[in-house]
């Protein structure tokens, strides 16, 4: 029992740990990030490329991996998503969900469809005891990411200069206009974020399973159903929706492992039923 | 200002939408005339899924496609008449509904003769069915033959040539006398037919006690429940039949709790050499099954290629469908041979039924299979090994239902 709960946690860590740029690019712009998972995905592809062609491990490849992320997704947002969400609340989710599917046959034709998976040398595969407890360290080194990406994510719109101009212009892009607030760069850098998170998250889960072109609608649906069940646009939110989502996962699973992805999915429905999206 | 009314300006919209109508129209006499010249052409039509999920199964149909095409680029000569053989390609997109529909566009507008159709239930069932309706020939494989015969009427035009779960899960339990264990088999099957028919089997076969954690979702990201399970019980032999990424994802995590039992045999996902890939040193010991591999002694029934030069020329790792998709054009072949008039549809479609003889993948006997329409391939065991290279190979450890091919390797338990 206590070891379910503590597995569920850590799974629920990774939830959120792909969940949370999506929870910021919903929080902050309104953007409804179909292509989420893909992104992650491509994050993933682009720590194996970085991996094989430096000859580094994955996490290395994170230095150049993350940079180049944040750099694709302030231009998706200046090139892409600020003409979608000019165009109404539909816009935006077609728009993604086109760039999607464009991204999954780019990476088909490009990486062709079998499944890839990244090298974490034997830290990837070591476990470690604690009280009869075995847990593993990738997991863990998980869970602590997403804490730490949270974390400082909340540090920095809570705390910082550049934070309070985005929570401006998260509520009112208008009156943060008038205010002097640049508000392209401002949505650029969010976009960024989301995506160089979203890569991240790949890496990890590139380190635990496997990938392949179209892996990022599963890596979606659960991201999604963290930040609904967390509300939508908190980010602490999403680390509780995933968290959530991981033990009840683990939960149901010792009762029977059948209906453990099922239960999610269901629980999903019943905040969507009892609670719907706030606004 | 323009004196022009800005409407007779063609817009982006209404230039992109007249291409589009270009391009349709453009389409359609392409398929015309593609349809027009029936007449004396023996038409072959051939489902795969090429994109998405299932893509891995037809990842090689561009290089299996472009051999066949090399091999019958003279066309037939059946009964002193001469038949250029077009070869009419369509993907399912990994979709029973897609697949269903292509079977359907084959037959009503390539008019093909026969239709070849493989890669798992969701390819061959649908397509069969297809064909069932239209009497036209099929023949389909790539998917046990429990599967493919379950559920349908008796088939008279589709048949199916490949290996089934019953027959492999007793290879399997041959294997698993052959050591020391406690005699305790965990099974990781997940919630779909395949996971169903060996949880049947394996749950039927004597002598073995099972402990089955039920049937977990493809896709699950963790199985620490499972995997304690399995420590409760004391599992010392794993049989599995997982997709590819959620058997990573379970051996990692094995491996990270510290769980290896003594012998650990892996339907579906371990078929493919890039997974043995991706596992990387994990890969070494495991077990699975071998339907086809490079290293089987047959050859071509078109051009004599053996199984070797075959799986070389591809120039990437060799996957096990690719002997099984050039078998399916070297059956249609025989099997317009075979038939009076290679036109007549019922003629091929008894043909068929009559056949027996080698291909690259080996034998097929459609005249004495396990059901109706079924020809049934040996099934064999391989151990995934690391060669000098650092690459892992599938060593054939286990040859008891074809002992023609060879053994490369003894059986070694993991520990």
């Amino acid at each position: 029992m206590i070891a379910a709960i503590v597995q569920g946690v850590l799974v629920g860590g990774t939830y959120a740990l792909v969940a949370c740029g999506l929870s910021l690019a919903f929080g902050v712009m309104r953007l409804v990030n179909i292509a989420h998972g893909d992104l992650a995905v491509c994050g993933a592809y682009l720590a194996l490329m970085a991996a094989a062609g430096f000859g580094a491990p994955p996490v290395l490849a994170l230095v150049l991996v993350l940079p180049l992320a944040f750099g694709v997704g302030a231009l998706l947002q200046l090139t892409l998503f600020e003409r979608a969400l000019r165009g109404g609340e539909l816009a935006p989710v077609l728009v993604t969900f086109g760039l999607s599917v464009v991204i999954q046959n780019l990476l088909v034709t490009g990486a062709s469809a079998n499944p890839r998976s990244l090298d974490g040398g034997a830290f990837a595969l070591a476990g470690f005891e604690v009280g009869g407890l075995t847990l593993s360290w990738l997991r863990t080194a998980g869970f602590a990411t997403a804490v730490v990406v949270l974390g400082s994510l909340h540090l920095l719109l809570a705390r910082t200069g550049f934070g309070r101009r985005v929570r401006a212009t998260a509520d009112d892009p208008e009156a943060a206009r008038l205010s002097g607030v640049r508000v392209r760069p401002v949505f650029a850098c969010v976009a960024g974020i989301s995506v160089a998170t979203a890569a991240l998250a790949g890496m990890f889960l590139g380190l635990m399973s496997t990938f392949d072109p179209y892996s990022g609608g599963l890596i979606l649906i659960f991201a999604f159903e963290a930040v609904v069940i967390g509300g939508l646009g908190s980010l602490w939110g999403t680390l509780a929706g995933g968290i959530v989502l991981g033990v009840t996962q683990q939960l149901v699973a010792l009762w029977d492992v059948r209906f453990a992805v099922l239960a999610v999915h269901v629980l999903f429905f019943g905040v969507l039923v009892v609670r719907p999206v706030r606004a | 200002m323009s004196t022009y009314p800005t409407s007779t300006y063609p817009t982006r919209r209404t230039f992109l939408g007249a291409l589009g109508t270009a391009a349709v129209a453009g389409c359609s006499s392409g398929l015309r005339e593609s349809s027009g010249g029936t007449g004396r052409s023996l038409k072959i039509g051939y489902v795969s899924p090429r994109t998405g999920p299932l893509a891995v199964f037809g990842e090689s149909d561009d290089y299996v496609l472009g051999r066949v095409r090399a091999a019958l680029a003279k066309g037939l000569s059946i009964g002193g008449r001469g038949y250029p053989v077009e070869i009419v390609v369509k993907d399912t997109q990994s979709s029973a509904a897609r697949a269903a529909e292509v079977a359907g566009e084959l037959i009503q507008r390539d008019r093909v003769d026969i239709v070849l159709a493989t890669s798992t239930p969701d390819t061959t069932n649908p397509v069969s069915d297809q064909c069932e309706a239209a009497r036209v020939p099929c023949v389909a494989t790539v998917c046990p033959w429990e599967i493919w015969a379950a559920g349908r009427p008796a088939p008279t035009y589709s048949y199916l040539h490949f290996i089934g779960t019953e027959q492999e899960v007793g290879v399997f339990a041959g294997l698993w006398s052959k050591a020391d264990t406690n005699k305790v088999v965990g099974g990781l099957w997940p919630n779909d037919t395949d996971g169903e028919l060996y949880r049947r089997f394996v749950t039927a076969e004597p002598g073995w006690r099972v402990s089955d954690p039920g049937a977990y979702e493809d896709g699950t990201q963790d199985y620490t429940s499972i995997l304690a399970a399995f420590a409760r019980d004391d599992v010392e032999i794993l049989q599995a039949a997982p997709i590819p990424p959620d058997w990573v994802t379970f051996w990692r995590q094995a491996a990270q709790h510290g769980f290896r039992p003594k012998i650990v045999s892996v339907a579906k996902a371990m078929l493919f050499p890039t997974v043995a890939k991706t596992l990387g040193e994990l890969a070494e010991g495991l077990v699975a099954p071998v339907w086809w591999s490079a290293a089987f002694p047959y050859r071509s029934s078109l051009d004599g290629t053996t199984a070797k030069a075959f799986a070389d020329g591809y120039g990437r790792p060799w996957t096990p469908p690719m002997g099984f998709n050039h078998a399916l054009f070297e059956i249609a072949v025989a099997a317009f041979r075979a038939a009076a008039d290679p036109k007549d549809h019922a003629a091929v479609a008894a043909a068929i039924g009559t056949l027996k003889g080698e291909a690259i993948s080996g034998r097929y006997d459609f005249t004495a299979g396990p059901s109706k329409n079924v020809s049934m391939a040996p099934d064999l065991l391989g151990q995934w090994r690391r060669n000098p290279a650092g690459e892992y190979d599938l060593v054939i450890v286990d040859n008891t239902l074809d002992p023609a091919i060879p053994l490369q390797g003894e059986f070694t338990p993991l520990r």
